[in-house]
């Protein structure tokens, strides 16, 4: 099968349809070209192939360096500043996720999954999950444009992925007036229930999608990277989740 | 003498996890990775930087540039597994450090069949998460260059790698 997706990505693959693959890759078309592209995704399997493949490749790029963010201890020092090797749990709405990523890694590298969210844990966003079950429910993933939540909430599901255990999670974006945040819901006995929640600030305007990791190594991305089974769905994949009511 | 003041510093502090990152995706092993941490913070220390520049951007692109530099001079990329593990401050196991440090020596290999402008923009997007502006404002380049990097570094991944990385 791989030697065939190879040959067919040969055949039908020209630059700009490269180009165009990992502008979607990482979020960087724009509606009107992410929805044409996904329109073209569905009718054109070399082409979908290679998306999978340049995802399958980023994913592993991605997350190979994960956690190597731990900084030698002199060179802080050499700052003037010292840093305390006391792993301190992150604050609410971030300014920036840079200086996260230290004790992200940290936590994750110890198998403790952290919540950036007031260290609330995985079932602790009833209030949240209700609003959005219904969109995780039937809304593809995308990188451009947002649904509107009953509260007026934007929402956009980013990604999909199955679990080392079998159990299908989303990755989404929450933005409201005071805050943008990023999670990951697992679909749980029908229903949507939010696994990881990670509350922060985001930069540049509201329409620019970041792709997982995007502020730095967060829970979110820890997540992802310790509970994906492999790679995130393809756009074809995703439909008949969705048609299957992610059974 | 140049030096940085108090909110650079700070700012320099905290992106130093990302840029340890980003060094390691360049170089493929700690110990360089290391080193090109440390000549970034003594050239930023050296030289700093003007008051209007954005403390990040202005590290990643001295970062990028002394990498540069340091492949000019001693010409010696090392992309292979390395036999020394240095002791980091988290405990993973050893199983869990073994299979990371496999990982990240297979990806460098790969990494390292691309050209290195190639690289950096690829690093920079698909590792460190900037975005295509972000990346550009990094490498002095236009946003289209970037893109094209970036899509010409996966096109050549894909077709050395295919789809047999998935694991």
């Amino acid at each position: 099968m791989a030697l065939l997706m190879k040959n067919e990505v040969r055949m039908t693959m020209n630059n700009q349809d490269y180009e165009l693959l990992s502008q979607y890759i990482d979020g960087e078309l724009d509606a009107t070209a992410t929805a044409q592209l996904q329109h073209r995704l569905d009718q054109d399997v070399s082409l979908r192939q290679s998306l999978q493949a340049m995802q399958a490749l980023n994913t592993r790029v991605h997350a190979a360096f994960l956690n190597t963010d731990t900084v030698p201890g002199h060179i802080p020092d050499l700052l003037g500043k010292k840093q305390s090797n006391v792993v301190a749990f992150p604050q609410i709405n971030r300014q920036s996720g840079w200086g996260f990523a230290i004790a992200a890694s940290l936590l994750a590298a110890s198998g403790l999954l952290m919540f950036q969210n007031g260290g609330q844990m995985a079932g602790s966003f009833p209030e949240q999950d209700a609003l959005i079950s219904s969109v995780l429910d039937q809304a593809p993933s995308r990188g451009e444009g947002w649904d509107t939540l009953e509260d007026g909430s934007d929402f956009r599901p980013v990604l999909s992925f199955q679990t080392v255990s079998g159990q299908w999670c989303r990755e989404y974006l929450l933005h409201s007036e005071a805050s943008t945040g990023r999670g990951v819901a697992c679909h749980t006995d029908g229903e949507w229930m939010t696994a990881v929640f990670s509350s922060q600030s985001q930069p540049g305007t509201t329409t620019e999608y970041r792709p997982a990791g995007a502020n730095d190594a967060d829970a979110v991305a820890h997540f992802i990277a310790d509970q994906a089974a492999s790679v995130a769905l393809s756009a074809s994949e995703e439909t008949q989740m969705i048609a299957k009511d992610w059974q | 003498m140049p030096s940085l003041g108090d909110s650079q510093r700070d700012a320099l502090l905290a992106e130093l996890g990302g840029l340890r990152r980003f060094c390691y995706s360049l170089t493929g092993n700690p110990a360089d990775a290391d080193d090109l941490l440390q000549i970034t913070v003594e050239r930023l220390l050296e030289k700093g930087m003007p008051e209007d520049a954005h403390p990040a951007k202005w590290a990643y692109r001295v970062c990028k540039n002394a990498w540069i530099d340091e492949l000019r001079s001693r010409d010696v990329r090392q992309r292979y597994p390395q036999q020394a593990v240095e002791t980091g401050d988290s405990a993973p196991s050893a199983e869990h450090i073994a299979n990371s440090e496999r990982e990240i020596a297979a990806v460098s290999v790969m990494l390292d069949q691309l050209p290195k402008d190639q690289r950096i923009a690829l690093t920079l997007v698909a590792v460190d998460g900037k975005t295509y502006a972000e990346a550009a404002e990094i490498m002095e380049v236009p946003i289209g260059t970037i893109m094209s990097r970036i899509a010409r570094a996966r096109k050549q991944l894909v077709q050395l790698h295919g789809t047999t990385d998935e694991e």
